[in-house]
């Protein structure tokens, strides 16, 4: 997908450019040299804990953070220099700020207003917005008077019935419970799939990430460790922060030998790996839970690592079998499907197998 | 947060102290209405019988109305300066950096922090010069600063229970910052806003210190003919208009309280 | 122009020109009319160490805190711990002093305070000498006046630092056995401290310059700070003198608010909650 500098075919989404942003409170560095494009028409969320620097990134867009630094294009338009009411962006936010001296109608008619669309043009586009959000018996609703989903609903028509360039999403779903945010995850989706319409979100959960976005971007203290499809990043972290913040993850650390194409463990265990090893006395491979087999009797295979051990306890948790698995000096994290057999118990000598190309080199 | 406690008796000694305080606070206040129903010339209580005569003379003095129009005018004068200058000088504050916000805030408080006298004495070595002294506009003047410190506090306060997420949203909406005062920030603070104007209103009309030195011969605020009367002769009079004044604070008071009860809560 | 400056300009443009420039004015005017000198300071010194102005303005001044410390933190105890019904009726009765006019509440007092009056007399029966006590037109009657007018001033504070006192404390001590009298004095008192602290310098504060009572009660007599300074203008037509008076009082402010700053520090943040 190449990043395109001009607005898409459906008029809404463009594409956004954003480089080296940097913003300071005080002697601490928020954000840090941070640079990423996000596609036009395209979902990036901004993925990290709290302290990481994603929202301060997001309001630097929107245009919130007047002492922040660094070049923000629109479209291919720099607009670092304009104030936030003139980016014609749409944003939504974590508490929805939905204006509780107006009702549901007046709160979606206020970008409309504030661009002197004509009262009759106003009220048929307010009236399309709110059947998009299916709340059209709600228009003379005041805010308190609404159910957290819905105001939420409420916040995203608002963004939206202008016709945004970009829409900004400050972890819109942190106040929701479960069920009500997987039913909104997939409503904004939905939502922004149909209307083509460049988007940054902003959260902590990663399942959340995952589920909405192209390409998610992991932020720690102020900068991005890594940006790719979330995919990429499951697979293929760049490091041990963001394999660790992607999922479950088996770390082994060791001596690169052969040439830096296997890790000596201090067991003595050798791990081939797919691609080469960093030249460094030390070094990290990550594999991912599900992709290790358990065996109750030696197994070699070609193109497979394997490594001898003792299941330490076993959790049934219904669709998956977690096994704890004390092998050399780690305890390792086997993941398996539940097919219906017994579990092996604690004190069963086992070995584990993992193909050679799931070994994750880390940087 | 604290509820009802019991200290034993020393609960009882504090409630005791408490009632006699309250008494020694209010006799003052609560005296004025006998008094000033005395039919005869001289201050006296219990009074003599009852007689209204004194309000209707109060009403029927052409002085003393003059002198209470005066007050009136000055006080509306003084409340609109100080209410539009309040507001935005609050709404500054809520929004400047913590530095900016502390000088900024010991300066608009100097107003009532600093004692009146000082103001006065000072201000009216500037009037003398500029012949303001007697003058509707220089009381409005040195009365708008004065009473401001009100607005300020009230609407600062509205202001702390306004998200900034509302102002953001309005930006990001495609509000200029006027527009987003003007259509978001503003309704919200509204109460407040009259609350500090009507309590700015009521410390003017009572103000004391400047209209004292402010005041000319042919204008004098109401406190400052009252001031006279204490000087030259104290009769019912005072306490009537007194009485009248403690009725009219009281209900202006209960008006600002009224309008800071309610808030809407933001979604 | 940073964000809220701006916003601010119009007020602060306002005090500068009614009340900076006029008390700037006043500054300069204490150092002399036409040159620079120090004489009316000379003066004043002179004046008030002799006259003992000085003096007896901090002698009133600390008396009316005392006398607002003994009805004032009583009140502000009781308003406190109050149930629901009361604490509403308190309060009013507590504010409405406050708002009412100063000159208001002041009238009352010649009327009550005056000779062969009831407090007069009531007065004579304690006193030694069997006589009706003079309680007008002296430092008494200014002090038992300005008690009654400041005492708002006190009961504000003591009231704040008594009710964030959460209840778990008291709890935990009952628990542990302490008398309810010992109570109060290891834990609640203590942890008012600094609503006596803030009061006391408050009262104090506005007492020092205080203008109405002592010139209503003080029949001319009594000369405070306050009325020292307006009696040079208004009789001695004294400009440098009475500038430089103020100018003592104004610094005597100032410090008083440093220490104030000090000793309590919760300042109200005005900003915005996010």
């Amino acid at each position: 997908m190449q990043p395109s500098a001009s607005t898409s075919s459906a008029g809404h989404g463009v594409s956004l450019v954003a480089r080296n942003l940097e913003m300071r409170y005080g002697s601490v560095k928020a954000v840090e040299d941070i640079s990423f494009e996000v596609p036009a028409g395209s979902f990036l969320t901004l993925l990290g804990a709290s302290g990481s620097g994603k929202t301060t990134v997001l309001r630097m867009i929107a245009g919130f953070e007047p002492e922040g630094r660094g070049r923000i294009e629109i479209g291919g338009v720099e607009v670092s220099e304009l104030p936030a009411h003139r980016r014609d962006i749409g944003m939504v936010f974590q508490r929805y700020a939905l204006f509780p001296h107006m009702r549901v109608a007046e709160n979606i008619a206020f970008p409309l207003r504030q661009r002197g669309v004509s009262r009759d043009e106003r009220d048929a586009r307010v009236e399309e917005m709110l059947r998009n959000v299916g709340l059209s018996e709600l228009a003379g609703r005041r805010p308190s008077q609404l159910s957290g989903g819905q105001q939420q609903r409420v916040a995203l028509a608002r963004a939206l019935v202008f016709r945004p360039r970009v829409l900004l999403l400050d972890e819109p779903l942190a106040a929701l419970d479960k069920q009500l945010r997987d039913q909104m995850q997939g409503e904004i989706r939905a939502l922004q799939r149909r209307l083509h319409i460049t988007t940054v979100y902003v959260t902590h959960d990663q399942t959340e990430a995952f589920a909405l976005s192209d390409r998610v971007a992991v932020m720690n203290a102020g900068r991005i460790e890594q940006l790719a499809t979330p995919r990429e990043l499951y697979e293929q972290p760049g490091n041990e922060f963001v394999a660790r913040f992607v999922g479950d993850s088996n770390l082994l650390r060791g001596r690169p030998t052969h040439a830096n194409a296997a890790l000596r463990l201090t067991d003595g265990s050798l791990i081939r790996c797919p691609r080469p090893l960093p030249d460094k006395a030390q070094a990290t491979v990550m594999i991912r839970p599900e992709k290790l087999d358990l065996h109750t009797h030696d197994n070699k295979a070609l193109g497979y690592n394997a490594m001898n051990g003792v299941v330490l306890d076993v959790v049934f948790l219904g669709e998956i079998l977690e096994y704890r698995v004390q092998a050399g000096d780690e305890q390792i994290l086997v993941r398996k499907q539940n097919l219906g057999r017994d579990p092996l118990s604690a004190g069963t000598p086992v070995t584990l197998t993992w193909a050679v190309r799931d070994t994750v080199v880390l940087a | 947060m604290a509820t009802q406690a019991d200290h034993g008796w020393v609960t009882v000694a504090f409630r005791v102290i408490a009632a006699a305080g309250l008494i020694y606070m209010l006799l003052p206040i609560v005296l004025m209405f006998p008094l000033s129903v005395e039919p005869g010339h001289m201050l006296r209580f219990p009074p003599q019988g009852f007689s209204l005569h004194w309000y209707t003379d109060y009403f029927a003095d052409g002085a003393w109305i003059a002198s209470t129009l005066l007050s009136l005018k000055v006080a509306l004068g003084a409340t609109l300066i100080a209410t539009l200058l309040g507001t935005l000088a609050a709404t500054g504050l809520a929004r400047a950096s913590t530095a900016i916000r502390t000088v900024g805030l010991a300066i608009l408080m100097s107003p009532i922090v600093l004692p009146t006298l000082l103001i006065a004495v000072a201000i009216y070595g500037v009037y003398a010069s500029l012949h303001l002294v007697g003058t509707v506009v220089g009381l409005i003047a040195a009365h708008s600063v004065l009473i401001m410190p009100f607005v300020i506090m009230n609407v600062s306060i509205a202001l702390g229970a306004v998200p900034q997420s509302l102002e953001e949203a309005a930006s990001s909406l495609g509000a200029s910052p006027a527009k987003a005062f003007l259509q978001v920030t503003l309704p919200l603070i509204g109460r407040s806003v009259a609350a500090g104007a009507v309590l700015s209103f009521l410390v003017s009309f009572d103000e004391v210190v400047i209209g004292m030195f402010l005041s000319g011969i042919d204008t004098t605020t109401l406190p400052k003919r009252m001031l006279d009367g204490v000087f030259y002769e104290m009769t019912p009079m005072l306490a009537a208009v007194s009485s009248i004044l403690i009725v009219a604070n009281t209900l202006l008071m209960l008006a600002a309280l009224a309008l800071t009860r309610r808030h809407y809560r933001a979604g | 122009m940073s964000r809220g400056l701006l916003w601010m300009l119009p007020a602060l443009l306002m005090i500068g020109l009614l009340y900076g420039a006029p008390l700037l004015r006043l500054a300069l005017l204490s150092f002399g009319e036409s040159e620079w000198t120090l004489t009316s300071y000379r003066e004043l010194f002179e004046m008030w160490s002799y006259g003992g102005t000085l003096l007896r303005t901090l002698r009133i001044s600390i008396l009316v805190v005392i006398g607002c410390l003994i009805f004032g933190y009583p009140l502000g105890y009781v308003l406190a711990f109050a149930s629901a019904q009361w604490r509403l009726a308190l309060s009013l009765l507590v504010v409405l002093p406050f708002w009412t006019s100063i000159l208001v509440r002041n009238f009352a007092w010649i009327y009550l305070l005056r000779d062969q009056g009831a407090l007069s007399t009531a007065a004579g029966w304690l006193s030694p000498s069997g006589e009706p006590a003079e309680l007008i037109y002296n430092e008494t009657g200014v002090v038992i006046a300005m008690v009654s007018t400041l005492l708002p001033f006190m009961i504000f504070p003591v009231f704040l630092s008594l009710i964030s006192q959460s209840r778990d404390l008291r709890e935990a001590a009952a628990g542990l056995g302490a008398s309810p009298a010992r109570m109060f004095l290891s834990i609640t008192l203590p942890l008012s401290v600094r609503g006596i602290l803030g009061g006391s310098l408050l009262v104090f504060a506005t007492a020092v310059g205080f203008f109405v009572t002592p010139a209503l009660l003080g029949g001319g007599r009594v000369l405070t700070a306050a009325t020292f300074i307006s009696q040079q203008i208004d009789e001695y037509l004294n400009w440098p003198l009475a500038a430089a008076a103020s100018m003592l009082l104004l610094a005597v402010m100032l410090v008083l608010g440093a220490v104030y700053r000090r000793a309590c520090p919760d300042q109200v943040d005005h900003g915005n909650a996010s």
